[in-house]
């Protein structure tokens, strides 16, 4: 599924101030009134709704749409991804580019997250699954008449069946297919059942209050009747590079490391939903992101993504680009932290990792090196997400007491050589950054290791391959502290994979942290089936992770994206720049 | 000659397989594994270690690394470079040989342009040695070359590309709407290899013209050239059938770098173009621990290395006599 979304958030008064200000120069949608909750500052964080904004006519004719300009079908839609596709099989495919494809434009899933309410949708599924009262069966029914892109080689047409669902589940949970990041979605998952041509049954090993959402959007399905039925030979099978789906979209051509190029579905069945409006839809894969502006000018794409937040500016101020595009500003469920390994002498200690967060001027790097793109979090989710207890502030940049609670652990510098000390151990760590931080990020960084060093802890930057710190350190807790970005679910992200004592050795639990409560805590919410109860699980989460302080939640930045002003109805949706609903401007 | 050129031929399958020994361990030894690009934290994938031991399990990456080394030699012998490492493989050789067009013909033409205006360039530098133009030539030639070739491409790119002068398609090697055949096509590729061919040729220039320089001023400083001008010999007579046949010499020895050049590619130069050639998809290979691949470029690349060292010292053994004696 595509985690890449954007969560609603609390709007500030004065970003309301701001806000107002930017509502006479094109700001078309205002941040709906949130609540509001307290920060260092005194003021609340910058966590509003998606922004975008016209300079030019022509931006606010885009963004408006507007009853003279009615929704007409036409044109190509180009955007960019990060990186080529490996595969475009369903089920082997394991990248977020590739997941992104499949998703929404080969193979969409059963059941899928509506853009603005967030609520689950049935998209293949004909319905919501019937639910077994122990929250262990689910009987899922498929939409009927969905047909494959491509039938029978004597040309019958094939529709959707859940013969092709149990082919799909056999491969998928086959060790022999490489299908890792579906079986790692799927865990829970025991058994998929046939009933007749359109119902199955999941059997599920554990009640899980996600597991419509997880496997109704996690499981992918593909066409039983062209594939390899071998499992040892289904990864190569040639329909990874020629998918044939039955989403709104088909493949037409995919010139390697050039781009991939697809044609709308004429069968497409949810088009009164998702209209797709354009012809033909053009994916660049461009491994350099900073390049898209220039892309972008270029006419190459039509939707562009600014990585860097001064050029970002730079380009709004300018006349020219108001002609060319509108500009968008929102927040994904992404977050950037530092990991303290709890096996350090020094980071066992809960306070000497509340003086780390209490060191690190977070605010100043939103405002200086962010330049307000960036919001500071307290918690492991995004800034403004419900799960997040707005009693909680993120703590503030407070070096004196920073330097209280290093006192209070025993920390001094006993030999007078300018560093704290501790039973004959010197305060210096290593902070591990992965070689693709941004700049933003990295200056960040220096001025950390600049307040540290002034209270009396060293602390050395090493920029590490993203391989080695992903696949070797950070699982086997070779560092001290460490940058790690997540990126996750939409609504209600799980924890257990970052904070549950099980996934020390099993999961992403890299800083070691072992908390009874935090355990207790996750495990209830993920058996808690209402919604209340659960948040109010989270809400004892958040405080006991910011009492514990684990890690240094830093932020969560803003996605900046440019839109071309020949396209109309812009909108930028809460899951993010989704399209479906764009259309092309008559030539 | 035979026996020596023999020699040398038998001489290369030994390097070569030290070649392959050296790349297979180090890009076992490296960190990291052929899935990593799915483990990541900030991606969407979710995948536990047990399911990347288990899939390393199924690709045989357990096996002793020996085990490992001496089948893929077995295949190699036979020219069977194998199937990429990930979750969807394809036969090495196909991949390679599709980037291998694309850099051998982008190269072929940088070369002969950088070979086509350095090695003139350089002659008449060393005819006007000296003079204010020849001052400002170089001059300018060491500004190229101190040019780092990332910041020369983005140069070349904010001219041509973006702005008001855009002419020129920044990144690929087609553009979609261009037929595949016929002129149309052919134009359309020439567009897109514009920009990539000046940026290699220019990087390469300042070298190329120094070396043909330096050349033939140690030649045109020798007696029997001194004598010839003082016998009334014209100019170009002197500089292109006296001095530059064996002026020329540090050019032919830099053959053996060249011929490599053609096959290895420019990594900058095309992920700055977005070119599907050797460099991309060597870099891309080593990031994603595609061992096979790995190997297959680093195989590739060593041939054309000696192929290239044995192909100057031949030319070099036929310019000079005194080579081919020693």
């Amino acid at each position: 599924m595509n985690r890449k979304v954007v969560r609603n958030g609390t709007a500030t008064w004065v970003v309301a101030l701001a806000a107002a200000t930017l509502v006479t120069r094109g700001f078309v949608r205002p941040a709906p009134a949130k609540a509001v909750h307290a920060t260092s500052s005194g003021v609340g964080e910058d966590v509003a709704a998606p922004r975008s904004f016209a300079i030019s006519d022509a931006g606010r004719r885009s963004l408006r749409g507007g009853s003279s300009e009615e929704p007409r079908r036409g044109g190509t839609f180009s955007q960019h991804t990060s990186a080529e596709y490996r595969t475009l099989n369903n089920v082997t495919r394991g990248t977020q580019p590739e997941e992104v494809m499949c998703r929404l434009f080969l193979y969409p899933p059963l059941i899928e997250l509506e853009p603005d309410t967030l609520e689950l949708v049935p998209l293949l599924a004909a319905d919501h699954p019937q639910i077994s009262a122990d929250h262990l069966r689910y009987t899922w029914k498929l939409r009927p008449g969905v047909k494959w892109q491509r039938g029978r080689p004597d040309g019958t047409p094939v529709e959707v069946t859940t013969a092709d669902v149990e082919f799909s589940w056999k491969m998928l949970s086959d060790p022999k297919v490489p299908a890792l990041s579906a079986r790692g979605a799927l865990s829970l998952v025991k058994s998929v059942q046939a009933v007749d041509r359109t119902t199955f049954v999941v059997e599920m090993k554990e009640p899980y209050f996600k597991t419509e959402f997880e496997f109704g959007t996690n499981f992918r399905i593909m066409p039983e009747h062209l594939c390899e039925h071998d499992p040892a030979k289904f990864a190569t099978d040639p329909l990874g590079r020629a998918p044939v789906g039955y989403g709104p979209y088909r493949l037409t051509t995919w010139r390697e490391r050039e781009y991939v190029e697809l044609e709308r579905n004429p069968e497409w069945f949810a088009a009164d939903r998702l209209p797709y409006f354009a012809d033909r839809l053009r994916i660049r894969f461009l491994t350099d992101v900073s390049r898209a502006p220039d892309l972008f000018e270029q006419g190459e794409v039509a939707l562009a993504t600014v990585n860097d937040v001064s050029r970002w500016e730079a380009l709004k101020k300018d006349a020219r680009w108001g002609e060319l595009a509108t500009f968008h500003e929102y927040y994904l469920a992404s977050c950037i932290y530092v990991v303290w390994n709890h096996a350090h002498f020094a980071f066992s200690d809960a306070r000497v990792r509340r003086a780390m967060t209490l060191l690190f001027p977070r605010e100043q790097v939103r405002d200086a090196k962010y330049l307000g793109h960036a919001a500071v979090i307290s918690g492991p989710w995004p800034a403004g997400a419900a799960e997040l207890d707005p009693l909680v502030a993120p703590l503030p940049f407070d070096p004196e007491q920073a330097a209280r609670l290093l006192a209070e652990a025993g920390f001094a510098d006993r030999d007078g050589d300018g560093v704290l000390d501790r039973d004959g151990k010197t305060f210096r760590f290593e902070l591990k950054v992965p070689a693709t931080t941004t700049p933003a990020l990295d200056a960040g960084n220096l001025w950390f290791q600049e307040k540290l060093k002034r209270v009396g802890v060293e602390m050395t930057i090493r920029r590490v391959e993203t391989q080695q710190l992903l696949t070797v350190d950070l699982p086997k807790h070779d560092f001290e502290g460490s940058q790690v970005g997540w990126t996750g679910d939409p609504t209600e992200d799980d924890l257990f994979e970052r904070f549950h004592s099980h996934s020390i050795d099993h999961g992403r639990n890299y800083c070691g942290y072992r908390s009874e409560e935090c355990d207790r805590l996750i495990e209830a919410w993920r058996r808690e089936f209402d919604r209340a109860k659960r948040l109010e699980l989270a809400h004892q989460l958040h405080r006991r992770l910011a009492e514990d302080q684990p890690a240094t939640f830093l932020f969560n930045p803003q996605s900046l994206v440019l839109a071309t002003t020949k396209l109309r109805n812009v909108k930028i949706h809460r899951l993010g720049a989704r399209w479906h609903d764009w259309w092309f401007a008559a030539p | 000659m035979r026996a020596w050129l023999l020699r040398r031929l038998l001489l290369c399958v030994p390097t070569l397989v030290g070649l392959t020994l050296v790349t297979f361990l180090l890009s076992r030894l490296a960190p990291g594994g052929p899935f990593a690009s799915i483990f990541d934290p900030e991606g969407a994938a979710r995948v536990s270690q047990r399911e990347i031991e288990a899939t390393r399990t199924l690709l045989g990456l357990d096996r002793p690394l020996s085990v490992q080394y001496l089948e893929w030699l077995r295949r190699f012998a036979t020219l069977d470079f194998g199937m990429t490492l990930g979750i969807a493989p394809e036969p090495v050789a196909t991949k390679v040989g599709a980037a291998l067009r694309v850099t051998f013909w982008l190269q072929l033409v940088s070369v002969t342009l950088m070979l086509g205006l350095g090695v003139p360039l350089g002659v008449w530098c060393a005819a006007r040695v000296g003079t204010r133009r020849e001052k400002t030539t170089g001059a300018l030639l060491f500004l190229l070359h101190c040019t780092p070739l990332l910041l020369l491409g983005t140069l070349l790119m904010k001219l041509f590309c973006v702005g008001p002068l855009r002419v020129l398609p920044m990144i690929g090697l087609r553009s979609p709407d261009a037929p595949d055949h016929g002129l149309a096509g052919a134009l359309d590729v020439l567009r897109h290899a514009a920009l990539p061919v000046a940026c290699i040729a220019l990087a390469g220039l300042p070298g190329i013209a120094r070396y043909a320089r330096a050349g033939m001023l140690d030649e045109l400083a020798k007696p029997f050239l001194v004598a010839a001008a003082a016998r009334g010999i014209p100019e170009r007579r002197r500089l292109f059938v006296h001095a530059l046949r064996v002026g020329i010499l540090p050019i032919v020895a830099l053959l053996g770098q060249i011929v490599p050049f053609l096959v290895v590619g420019s990594v900058t130069v095309e992920k700055l173009f977005s070119l599907p050639g050797m460099g991309q998809l060597a870099a891309e290979a080593i990031l994603a621990r595609d061992y096979p691949t790995v190997m297959a470029v680093s195989v590739v690349v060593g041939v054309a290395a000696m192929a290239g060292f044995l192909l100057a010292d031949v030319v070099q053994a036929l310019l000079d006599r005194r080579v081919r004696l020693a």
